[in-house]
């Protein structure tokens, strides 16, 4: 980690409108009238709303699309084409992604970047440099720093950038980081003893105290439990839960025709939906509303962290946010090991 | 709190002694031997809002809240619980009631199978504003239903009827499409304005199917007005206009609008005024050849 400079939160527009010259910028913009933020890109002119909001749906967004096309396919009298999608065709830079959603990315990579590696992903991976906005929390349902996450700092990040009064004390910390840092110099300037002794000192209100280890027993004690009853009876399987989480990743593959063409195309599933699991010959092994809300959790709390060696939770907090019922991991796990009588989750 | 802002000491005072007689009731019903739940609602962690709660006994029943924050239609879980043997308890306010009637005259649950107490309900609040909820502001409906017992006279709400912003009847056609476009565009497809809506019961719906398959995947803008219309016309003369839709999109988009315009609509060409109201027909059960016919030109 190397301090490169001070920068002036004035001046961050034009250094984006700068940098895109060469790169694809990403950062958050401005989202309908109800001051929500969401992650695209960034255009010359544009205000960049960096600050203490969530973009409601995660930076997973910018690598793994909700919908994404694999190839297209056209077909005459004698021959059918085949053309594979591209990616991305610039190398991109995503500005003031958070810790949290920075972490999930590590998770989400030993999916996809395993044998066999998804190669739209490794290339929008490889491609990107991320440029993390050290965070203060953002709201009351923050608890990174409750599952091990470091929000000033976070891994997985190649450049820092630390709010103090008026700008930002600069970071680089991998090498891609200090490629960006120097198209970032001609905005810096030597930071003061206090701007950095405010960056050395900055930490987070995140919630340390969730709890989401497993119940006495295990887990699979609970399997059968009729809390998951409970759990599941206010539900009302929207499947909300998947779409904002950092972690979650599953798709579904679609083919779809026009005339003589068409395309393949991934999109995001959700195990809350019904068809999920359903199977091409009409049988689903998953029918129920309650198994489907216990699968959500144990894959979360269990198969993950079995399989990947961490729990699939990054401490967004967006669950509890977005669901209609307000119900996050951290209360379902609260009540799972309490298995009181008076959980309704 | 919130709705210390708008609701009178006087009144929550009120809502107060309603909450105490809803526990009581509550936990008298729990008593019974064939008493499944009681579903009403309680607090969410912050106590900012409520959300549903399905009591399962009389201790459980003091968890149990009714105060101008119960959003959530408790009617909407009943489709679902139908095949469950016993009793299921459920509290109502009146645009829930409404819902409720009309899942009984469309046999998604059966009548002889509940418990229900009606609310009678002044209004609620929005909890993001303080101000009293846009569906509330323009509620005029008496709530009949045969209750088993009440928490008062179910009388129709002594409120202002004002008509939240904007008013789409003012624009053009051209401003409506940009309009809708717009907002439509917003969608994420989670289907939590599906999922959470006491009419959509159907046990497969069409977006939900593979074979014949009816909508595309794609999600590009014609496949979310696809959706959006599908949904709209379905519910046209069975919205109760309780405002779920709206409240549990995560994206803000103006559904409470588009089930506006079409009880509107419904009123104007059909004279169907407010389901849930009345034992006629549902309105997309009845044809007659007086039927306006404006979209082929017949008439305006």
């Amino acid at each position: 980690m190397t301090v490169i400079g001070y920068m002036k939160r004035s001046a961050l527009e034009g250094v984006l409108g700068d940098i895109s010259d060469k790169l694809e910028v990403i950062a958050p913009l401005p989202s309908g009238d109800k001051g929500a933020v969401e992650l695209r890109r960034f255009e010359k002119g544009a205000q960049v709303s960096i600050g203490p909001v969530k973009p409601m749906l995660p930076l997973k967004t910018i690598f793994l699309p909700p919908v994404e096309q694999i190839f297209r396919f056209s077909k005459s009298e004698n021959e059918t084409t085949v053309t594979a999608s591209t990616p991305i065709t610039r190398d991109r830079v995503v500005f003031g992604a958070l810790g949290c959603d920075i972490a999930a990315l590590a998770l989400i990579d030993e999916v996809f970047l395993r044998e066999p590696v998804d190669e739209a992903y490794r290339e929008r991976r490889t491609r990107t440099t991320i440029v993390a906005l050290a965070c203060e929390g953002q709201g009351p349902e923050c608890f990174c720093a409750s599952v091990g996450i470091d929000p000033v700092r976070p891994g997985g990040a190649d450049v820092v950038m630390i709010p103090v009064k008026d700008g930002f004390i600069v970071e680089t910390i991998t090498k891609k980081g200090e490629q960006l840092g120097t198209m970032l110099q001609g905005a810096l300037r030597d930071p003061t003893g206090p701007q950095k002794k405010t960056a050395r000192s900055f930490t987070s209100t995140s919630r340390s105290d969730v709890d989401l280890s497993a119940p006495a027993g295990g887990w699979s004690a609970v399997w059968e439990s009729e809390a998951w009853e409970d759990a599941s009876a206010r539900c009302i399987g929207c499947g909300i839960c998947t779409v904002v989480c950092p972690t979650c990743h599953c798709f579904d593959v679609h083919d779809e025709r026009h005339g003589n063409g068409g395309e393949r195309f991934r999109k995001w599933d959700s195990c809350m939906a019904v068809n999920f699991t359903m199977m091409a010959h009409g049988e689903n092994p998953r029918p129920q509303h309650r198994a489907r809300v216990r699968q959500r959790y144990m894959h979360k709390l269990v198969y993950f962290p079995e399989n990947h060696g961490a729990v699939a939770c990054v401490g967004c907090g967006r669950c509890a946010v977005a669901c209609p019922n307000r119900t996050g991991i951290g209360e379902v796990a609260d009540r799972m090991r309490e298995r009181e009588e008076d959980s309704n989750e | 709190m919130f709705h210390a802002i708008r609701t009178p000491g006087r009144m929550r005072d009120q809502l107060k002694d309603m909450q105490t007689r809803l526990r009581e009731i509550a936990a008298a019903f729990l008593e019974r031997p064939d008493a499944l739940f009681f579903i009403g609602w309680e607090m969410t962690p912050d106590e900012k809002e409520t959300r549903p709660f399905f009591a399962r006994n009389p201790r459980q029943a003091q968890r149990l809240v009714w105060n101008d924050l119960c959003h959530p239609n408790p009617a909407s879980y009943l489709p679902r619980l139908r095949d469950r043997e016993g009793m299921i308890g459920v509290a109502v306010k009146g645009c829930d009631a409404r819902a409720l009637r009309e899942l009984i005259r469309a046999n998604q649950i059966e009548r002889k199978n509940l418990f229900v107490l009606g609310i009678p309900c002044t209004g609620l609040v929005d909890p993001n504003t303080g101000a009293i909820a846009s569906r509330c502001a323009e509620c005029q409906y008496p709530v009949d239903f045969d209750y088993d017992e009440t928490l008062g006279p179910m009388e129709t709400p002594a409120l202002t009827v004002e008509r939240s912003a904007p008013d789409l009847d003012a624009m053009s056609l051209q401003q409506r499409r940009a309009f809708w476009k717009q907002e439509l565009d917003k969608c994420i497809r989670c289907d939590a304005c599906r999922k959470i809506c006491y009419g959509c019961y159907c046990p497969e719906c069409i977006f939900e199917m593979s074979d014949p398959k009816w909508a595309t995947n794609r999600g590009d803008l014609a496949d979310k007005i696809f959706y959006h219309a599908v949904r709209a016309y379905h519910l046209a003369g069975r919205c109760v206009g309780c405002d779920e839709c709206a409240r549990a999109c995560p994206m803000g988009v103006r559904l409470d609008l588009l089930n506006r315009s079409l009880r509107d609509h419904a009123k104007e060409m059909f004279s169907f005024d407010g389901a849930g109201i009345t034992d006629e027909k549902p309105l997309l059960r009845t044809f007659s050849t007086e039927d306006p016919d404006p979209f082929f030109g017949g008439d305006e």
